[in-house]
């Protein structure tokens, strides 16, 4: 029925067509998880600074900046199985949580708070006269719309094992993330995140963000 | 002279032709064993031999994998203007809160380090 030569032309085109749709199907995972953590991040920031602003004591502006950065896992499908790439993720948020009708003082504690928060680590030490120009590490005539940010470094590492014998196979991979962010005035805050898997037995084991 | 002669060229064509026939025969062998040869040898450009009835192991691993990335940051979202209190009120609280990142400049950079192993026992 079918010539000699369109013999196997079916089985080019599943190798074709199928190796597509399946890396066509990776990025949109992807992309998919990339989108998800985002939107993780910018809600979670949200809360976290309201639950902070309500956690400020009654001679405090109950006012918070929150300035969040986490480095999520997200799988490339490009990258090679033993490696668990990670990808920056961040967002802010400003709660005004204060009744303003409260007579404070005028020193730090009436200032609006600041938290930088980097994946395991969390400084909230910081108020929003810290970053005036003329303060310490911050220049007089620095304008007053400058970002809390002026650079992130970021260092992602990973390491992993795939192997492959006559009995069983075995997959371990690790990754970790530090970050470190230079605030307005120089000062600096840094954290980090790990993470492993591995798999053996038929079973998987994972742990970490 | 001449009957004599007869069937002399036949005889010497047989054994000719034996000698040819033989020396086949014999190189035959050889001829396969050259043949066997370029054969494995063609064969083994492409690796070892691989029976997965017999013992194997192949390893590949990620010594590091690195990605190193500094962002600095160049303009942002205006900060916010937490106003003071009102005259009636003047010791309200207030202050500035600095805007957040719009603009970045990005410099990434990576590294990595692979090797692989692979053993097999050939039968």
């Amino acid at each position: 029925m079918r010539p000699g030569n369109q013999k196997g032309q079916a089985m080019i085109e599943f190798a074709i067509i199928g190796s597509t749709s399946l890396l066509a199907l990776a990025f949109l995972i992807q992309i998919g998880l990339r989108m998800n953590y985002q939107q993780e991040i910018e809600q979670q920031t949200f809360r976290l600074a309201l639950r902070r602003a309500q956690d400020e004591g009654d001679k405090e502006s109950q006012a918070i900046l929150y300035q969040h950065i986490r480095d999520r896992e997200i799988p490339e499908p490009s990258s090679e199985p033993t490696i668990m790439p990670r990808t920056s993720t961040q967002a802010s948020s400003a709660v005004t949580w204060g009744e303003w009708l409260t007579f404070l003082a005028d020193d730090r504690d009436s200032q609006p708070r600041v938290v930088v928060h980097v994946n395991d680590t969390r400084a909230d030490d910081f108020r929003s006269g810290d970053f005036e120009g003329g303060k310490e590490g911050v220049k007089k005539d620095a304008p007053k719309d400058a970002p809390l940010v002026s650079a992130i470094h970021n260092q992602f590492t990973s390491t992993g094992q795939l192997t492959q014998a006559s009995g069983a196979s075995s997959l371990s991979s690790s990754s970790s993330a530090s970050t470190t962010v230079t605030l307005k005035n120089g000062k600096t805050v840094s954290g980090s995140a790990s993470a492993s898997c591995s798999f053996s037995g038929g079973s998987w084991v994972c742990d970490g963000p | 002279m001449t009957h004599r002669r007869k069937g002399q060229s036949s005889l010497e064509m047989l054994v000719l032709g034996g000698v040819a026939v033989s020396a086949l025969v014999i190189m035959a062998v050889y001829v396969q064993r050259a043949y066997q040869s370029y054969l494995y040898s063609s064969g083994s450009t492409h690796g070892l031999q691989f029976d997965p009835r017999g013992t194997y192991t192949e390893s590949s691993t990620v010594n590091v994998f690195r990605q190193t990335t500094d962002v600095t940051v160049k303009t942002g979202q205006p900060g916010v203007d937490l106003p003071t209190g009102t005259p009636d009120l003047p010791s309200t609280p207030g202050g500035h809160v600095p805007g957040r990142i719009l603009e970045t400049k990005v410099r990434a950079q990576t590294d990595w380090d692979i090797s692989r192993k692979a053993t097999y026992e050939a039968r």
